[in-house]
């Protein structure tokens, strides 16, 4: 061997040696450190809720990625999470109480930048905003992210809401636990109800000697869940442990339902479920408890205050409702119901829903539809420095009387982001096809993990499953309820006011920093002065709306004003009429082409339909008013078209700027350029005469379709489409339809039915549903959308 | 001629050895520390840690290296001491870890290397080693997140 070999052996037999110590040390401190980790996580629990009793790991079968243990104590839960910060993950642990009240939070593990996201583990006030929150947080709105820790803040905040849900929910589901002594030890079992059914029961610890218990932790649980009784027979020869697992569950029970036990009933009040916990002595209710509502603090408010007292009171669930919150005081008495049986009581017939918004009676009334374009630079960039953009349209359907006060107004909001944004829900668009797609962050967790596909197929996909946010119902979560929450607080406020007042409110009421409405603590500049300058009542009158509505009415996540400004410029007269039901509906579709331009770069477009509606009791359309909105790649020659280059960053998209069908450069990849483009989007019907199409202009088409369904159901329109248009293209038929199959069909109808679709499309040919937009999906969603008003007009 | 040495092999093992144990012993008795990550930056600091050591012990001298055996025996001690003392779960991830260290110290023992015979010239030669390795620490920052 070599003077070289024999150097080179050194490093490799040393590096074996130090492998070899080191998995020796590990096997041998392996005990130990099982042993410390387990007791450390005790201790830590105990820390976090103390007097919480002794815990026990129980079981998750959720599928919240971020819940990784769960340790169920007699006082609540300590939940461990996972999730991903900045840097990497993070874990913590999160202690919630039964009622799912976050009591406590500690950080296990984390590697994020020192004096940036490690804040979230130390920074007071981050921690201090966590504390007792129940679900409800939501960062920037509520609470404050960690100054340069926004991404870590969020996530810890999902976690901290993910644990005091999965709380409310367990005990909402009645997820009971109980303990008895078998043969080798204590026996815990936990005990899943559904009203007063045992739907599943499992031993959750035991000491049994799986020899000889094994059949009966088998069987037990099971007979119990088929009997849905713990009084089942024992396994023989496994006498104890069956009793053990019998007593655990009469303990769980028990626990439930005997005396002193906490009660669990859940029915519908008027915007959602209500769940109470009634607390039992005996056979009196020593208390009852609003555990989780949707209402409107403003509307029931007195309710949820005063039916818990009265059944203490009364010790009986049978009381007077609160005037005024029908629906609330019922909700509360039926879930009090529903808690005393054991959660078997049948729920109430669903009554007729009361109007989301006051009845309203005009003489003179007219509709509009508003639609209002913005963009949003940012939030910031993604990790590769990226940036994020956003398209906000804000879209509203309003009812106006003959001086201008609003009648009814439903307002909804489509926001869509680049790929990058790391939001869960967001509806997201990467460009055009060929634009090179964008970077995705698919699962949210603020770190780039690709590029979306740069294919058409992906541009279809994305564009087909934009939901606006009232789609995006719950998990649009703001700092006050959901974002429909709060439009719908505000839709109530500018009931009664006209355009101008509105606006007037906004200018008084509202933060010039940020546009949101003003509270005590609102800290933009010239806030307070404002806010002080208010007298009490005004101050009071303020403190109510933001009980319910603190998002900003005009800032870079949308312009509401403008959009309510814009309806009330395109009112139209409405006849006499009686309407119990408003909607508005958006279909959104993808045009591939017309063709491609010179160079051979393809053109696209995107179609958005929106329906404004008003329905009678029996869902029949008594006004409707339809527009559209188009806006394709710049190559598109033809006039008027609003036009959309893609992302910032993308390279800008082939430009005919002079509709003579040869591209004439390349638009500007800027984000000034991004801003006017979708700044100018103009709908069809603000195109006007411009909009010519082979009979009379869109807006005098679509004003025909509109005469032709009032007094229909939306079944009826669709009947209509499918009786009456061409399979091939989704126009009227006609003696002349030539489409595919078209001349059967046309043949096929009676002298009447001709007579009547000759009338049609004398002055509307256009389709109701093809790549230039779905008019009948938009329809549809107006329907499915509807909310109750109470409107006598006319 | 100078003969090749693997002195700074068998140093890089001694010193990723001790602090896998160290690491060891503070997850088993401090089961509450967070314990860094083996990110691009930390495993920088070992590396250059190795790299001082190593200069000081072949003072005033620049060694002959195999560059590729030297690359080969520092992804083995990057991959199996780690993987011995439990800081990386599985073979998988112990073998990234190795190479990407690995290279790392390849790349940043190669630097070191090359301004060797000046480091150990001039007035205040003695702290050059621990200030060049701070600096090559520094420089690693930038790195972070990347990778691993």
């Amino acid at each position: 061997m070599n003077e070289s070999m024999k150097k080179l052996l050194i490093p490799v037999a040393v590096i074996l040696v130090c492998a070899i110590i080191l998995a020796a040390a590990g096997a041998g401190l392996a005990g130990t450190a099982a042993a410390n980790a387990e007791k450390e996580l005790n201790d830590m629990i105990a820390y976090l809720m103390p007097g919480g009793g002794e815990f026990e790991e129980v079981e998750y079968t959720g599928s919240d990625a971020k819940i990784t243990n769960i340790y169920k104590g007699e006082g609540g839960y300590v939940l461990a999470m996972t999730t991903n910060g900045f840097v990497d993950e993070i874990k913590l642990l999160v202690a919630v109480d039964n009622d799912g009240v976050v009591k406590g939070y500690t950080v296990r593990d984390i590697h994020d930048t020192y004096g940036l996201g490690l804040g979230v583990q130390d920074d007071l006030f981050f921690l201090v905003g966590l504390m007792n929150s129940q679900g409800d947080l939501a960062v920037n709105s509520n609470i404050d992210a960690v100054t340069g820790a926004t991404i870590s803040s969020s996530a810890v905040v999902a976690c901290v809401n993910a644990a005091s849900k999965f709380v409310q929910e367990a005990g909402a589901a009645g997820v009971l636990t109980g303990t008895a002594d078998g043969f080798m030890g204590p026996i815990t079992v936990s005990v899943t109800m559904d009203g007063d059914t045992i739907t599943a029961v499992e031993v959750v610890s035991n000491s049994e000697t799986p020899e000889i218990a094994g059949g009966a932790l088998e069987q037990i649980p099971a007979a119990i869940v088929a009997a849905n009784s713990a009084d089942v027979d024992i396994v023989a020869g496994a006498t104890y442990t069956s009793n053990g697992i019998i007593n655990a569950v009469k303990n769980a029970l028990e626990s439930a339902g005997g005396a002193g036990g906490a009660l669990t009933g859940t029915a519908d009040g008027f915007m959602g479920p209500i769940t109470v916990s009634v607390t039992m002595d005996g056979d009196t209710i020593a208390a009852v408890e609003v555990v989780s509502n949707s209402e409107t603090p403003e509307i029931a408010g007195n309710a949820l205050e005063q039916i818990p007292a009265a059944i203490v009171a009364a010790n009986s669930a049978d009381v007077d409702i609160v005037a005024g919150a029908t629906y609330t005081s019922n909700g509360i008495i039926n879930a009090v119901k529903n808690a005393l049986s054991g959660g078997s009581s049948e729920p109430e017939p669903e009554p007729t829903p009361e109007p989301t918004q006051a009845p309203q009676t005009a003489a003179e009334a007219y509709q509009g539809f508003g639609l209002s374009n913005t963009v949003r630079m940012g939030p910031g960039s993604d990790d590769t420095g990226t940036p994020v953009y956003s398209i906000n349209q804000v879209f509203a359907n309003v009812v106006f009387d003959g001086d201008g006060k609003i009648l009814a107004i439903y307002v909804d909001q489509l926001e869509y982001a680049t790929p990058n944004y790391d939001g869960a829900s967001m509806p997201h668009f990467s460009g055009w096809p060929g634009q090179g797609g964008y970077n995705n962050d698919s699962n949210h967790d603020a770190v780039v993990d690709g590029t979306t596909p740069d294919t058409e197929e992906q541009f279809t996909e994305e564009v087909a499953g934009w939901l606006t946010k009232r789609d995006r119902g719950e998990d649009y979560v703001m700092g006050t309820g959901t974002w429909h929450e709060q439009m719908d607080a505000f839709q109530r406020l500018f009931i009664g006011m006209t355009v101008d007042e509105v606006e007037e409110w906004f200018a008084k009421y509202c933060s010039d920093a940020n546009g949101r409405p003003l509270t005590e603590n609102s800290s933009g500049e010239g806030d307070a002065e404002k806010y002080a300058a208010l007298t009490d009542d005004e101050k009071a009158m303020l403190a109510d709306v933001t009980s319910s509505a603190t998002m900003s009415l005009n800032d870079s996540h949308g312009d509401i004003l403008s959009a309510i400004r814009k309806a009330y410029e395109n009112r139209v007269p409405l006849g006499a009429m009686s309407a119990t039901g408003m909607g508005l509906g958006l279909s959104s579709t993808v045009r591939m082409g017309p063709g491609s331009d010179d160079t051979g770069t393809p053109v696209y477009s995107i179609n958005q339909v929106f329906a404004n509606t008003l329905f009678d009791s029996e869902g029949r359309i008594v006004a409707i008013y339809v527009d559209q909105l188009e806006y394709a790649t710049p190559n598109y020659d033809g006039a008027s078209m609003p036009h959309f280059s893609g992302w910032p960053g993308q390279g800008g998209y082939n430009n005919d700027s002079n509709h003579d069908a040869v591209v004439d450069g390349t638009t500007p990849d800027t984000e000034e350029q991004f801003t006017e483009e979708v700044a100018g989007w103009i709908t069809k019907r603000d195109r006007g005469d411009d909009y010519i199409m082979g009979t009379g202009t869109w807006h005098e088409q679509m004003d025909a379709f509109q005469e032709l369904f009032v007094g229909m159901t939306v079944d009826e329109v669709e009947e209509w489409f499918a009786k009456y248009c061409s399979d091939a293209n989704g126009r009227p038929l006609k003696e002349s339809s030539s489409g595919e199959g078209d001349a059967e069909k046309y043949a096929a109808l009676t002298d009447d039915e001709k007579a009547m679709l000759a009338d049609v499309t004398s002055s509307a040919t256009m389709s109701l549903n093809d790549s230039h937009g779905d008019i009948l999906s938009a329809i549809r969603a107006s329907f499915d959308n509807m909310v109750t008003v109470d409107l006598t007009l006319g | 001629m100078k003969a090749v040495t693997y002195k700074l092999n068998t140093v890089l093992a001694g010193v990723v050895g001790l602090i896998c144990l160290v690491l060891m012993l503070v997850r088993t008795f401090m089961p509450q520390a967070i314990l860094p990550l083996a990110d691009i930056p930390n495993l920088a600091a070992v590396c250059a840690a190795a790299l001082v050591i190593d200069c000081y012990l072949e003072w005033k001298r620049v060694p002959k290296r195999d560059w590729v055996l030297t690359a080969v025996l520092s992804v083995l001690t990057f991959w199996l001491l780690p993987w011995a003392a439990g800081v990386t779960s599985g073979i998988g991830e112990a073998l990234r870890l190795g190479v990407i260290a690995g290279a790392l110290f390849t790349i940043m023992a190669f630097l070191f290397n090359a301004i060797q015979d000046r480091m150990v010239s001039g007035k205040f030669c003695l702290l050059a080693p621990v200030c060049v390795g701070l600096g090559m620490y520094l420089a690693c920052q930038c790195f972070a997140g990347i990778l691993l």
